[in-house]
């Protein structure tokens, strides 16, 4: 891998490379460390191999425990994970500098629930390989009520008049008929 | 957020909400909002395929040369931009498909036998203000035009004086905001009119909608593929947000047939695409929070 990083061409390869292990890694510490008893909540993520990328603690900041993630220990089943949320991050080196990415995952009733990048690249060239990892990582939406969320503004496909549910309920009828 | 007034219609066959921020009297606000509805009416006449007494209808019954008014100006030189980068498939001409779709002025929503749209080249010549066909054919402006339709509501309000306004043209959003208290405007869940999947949040410029979940039948929704001759599946929600809604209306539908990539190449502007399993891809300056989950 160190022969890559001496080809100009292929050193915007290896940026995305090196992002996309870093945070595939990342994602994989969170959710094996979320299975985890609580009391190896703040084991330090092994580095990832090979080049030079520092994190920092894994840091569960669970329901009623404290940042250092000393809460009481719940009886876990074997398949079961904490509920709270967890951050890691993640420095790599990128030429004559050093930049960053973190990932946050909540888990809610003994799964994830949702996933978040925060992209704190400053130079133009990372700022835009992490806007093209944060574009291509792949999030699943889901439904809130909009009556939870008290807005009275919304947004989606153009609302259809009277006459034309009208004519779209007639023919559902005649479908059925 | 100032107080301020609303008003809501049912215009070019879908809902308005109309809400002036700030301090303006009832009277006025009935002066803007009969301005708003005769500007409307005005345009339908104009673009709409759907009535008998449009300049379109009469377009569709012979070939010749027709002047358009000067809103025409923008609108169909997006179009003619969009043709060239969807590779012909989003065209005014797709009219014929629609109405052959059943999506006529009847409602009947029974397909017959679906045709093709003409090429542009074919049919069309435009040279502001001048429009020339060399046959007959229906037009239809669905994809752009309440959005356009809207930034013109947007110019009324301003020249009356309103400095601050939400204008929704049925889930098309043109709006400006007071500074530092954006719109915070729920994102509709593709298959559920009663949830949304994140919030966006606008301080001016438009945000537009577009999915196949309302204007449906059988196995066709409002938007075909003019070289196949079916509505694309692949989609289940899109929004773009962009300077005008003329821009953001005419992109909703462009990203049916074209990769988001491509067309950031010619226009600027910001997306978030749902896809039918709920997969999220939006570009990274889009402006909404999302309701995830892995």
């Amino acid at each position: 891998m160190m022969e890559f990083m001496d080809t100009a061409e292929s050193s915007k390869g290896k940026v995305i490379a090196w992002i996309t292990v870093i945070a595939a890694v990342v994602i994989v510490y969170l959710v094996m460390t979320a299975r985890a008893h609580n009391t190896s909540a703040n084991a330090i993520p092994a580095a990832s191999g090979t080049g030079n990328t520092t994190s920092s603690p894994l840091t569960n900041a669970g329901p009623g425990s404290s940042n250092s993630g000393q809460g009481s220990t719940s009886p876990s089943s074997s398949s079961s994970y904490k509920d709270g949320t967890y951050t890691a991050s993640e420095n790599y080196d990128v030429p004559h500098d050093v930049e960053g990415l973190s990932v946050t995952l909540t888990v809610k009733g003994g799964s994830v629930d949702s996933v978040s990048i925060k992209q704190t690249a400053s130079n133009r060239d990372s700022q835009e390989y992490q806007d093209l990892f944060a574009s291509n990582y792949q999030p699943y939406v889901v439904g809130k009520k909009l009556s939870d969320l008290q807005l009275n503004r919304v947004s989606g496909a153009s609302l259809t008049s009277e006459a034309f549910n009208e004519a779209l309920a007639r023919i559902a009828s005649q479908a059925q008929a | 957020m100032a107080t301020g007034t609303a008003f809501r219609f049912e215009a070019i066959g879908t809902k308005w909400s109309v809400e002036l921020l700030g301090g303006c009297s009832e009277a006025q606000a009935r002066q803007v909002e009969a301005t708003i509805r005769h500007r409307i009416e005005k345009f339908d006449k104009v673009y709409s395929r759907f009535r008998k007494d449009s300049l379109v209808k009469r377009i569709a019954g012979k070939a010749g040369t027709f002047r358009m008014p000067p809103d025409a100006g923008p609108l169909i030189a997006l179009y003619e931009k969009l043709y060239q980068m969807t590779d012909g498939a989003v065209t005014p001409l797709i009219a014929a498909t629609l109405e052959s779709a059943g999506y006529g002025a009847g409602y009947s929503f029974q397909p017959g036998q679906v045709v093709a749209p003409p090429a542009w080249e074919d049919v069309l010549s435009w040279d502001a203000p001048e429009l020339a066909l060399k046959r007959p054919a229906l037009l239809d402006f669905g994809a752009a035009g309440k959005g356009y339709l809207a930034d013109l509501v947007g110019e009324i309000i301003k020249s009356h004086g309103t400095e601050y306004f939400y204008i929704d043209a049925g889930g098309d959003i043109v709006c400006r905001s007071p500074a530092g208290q954006p719109f915070e405007v729920a994102l509709e869940h593709p298959a559920d009119p009663n949830s949304a999947i994140g919030v966006a949040k606008l301080q001016g410029g438009s945000l537009c909608g577009s999915g196949p979940g309302r204007r449906k039948w059988g196995d066709y929704h409002h938007i075909i593929d003019p070289h196949t001759l079916q509505s694309p599946k692949d989609i289940a929600a899109v929004w773009v947000t962009a300077e005008n809604g003329l821009l953001a209306d005419g992109l909703t539908t462009a990203l049916f047939f074209c990769p988001p990539a491509e067309l950031q190449e010619h226009f600027e502007f910001e997306y978030a695409i749902v896809r039918p399993d709920m997969a999220l891809e939006h570009s990274p300056g889009f402006p909404a929070t999302f309701f995830t989950t892995d």
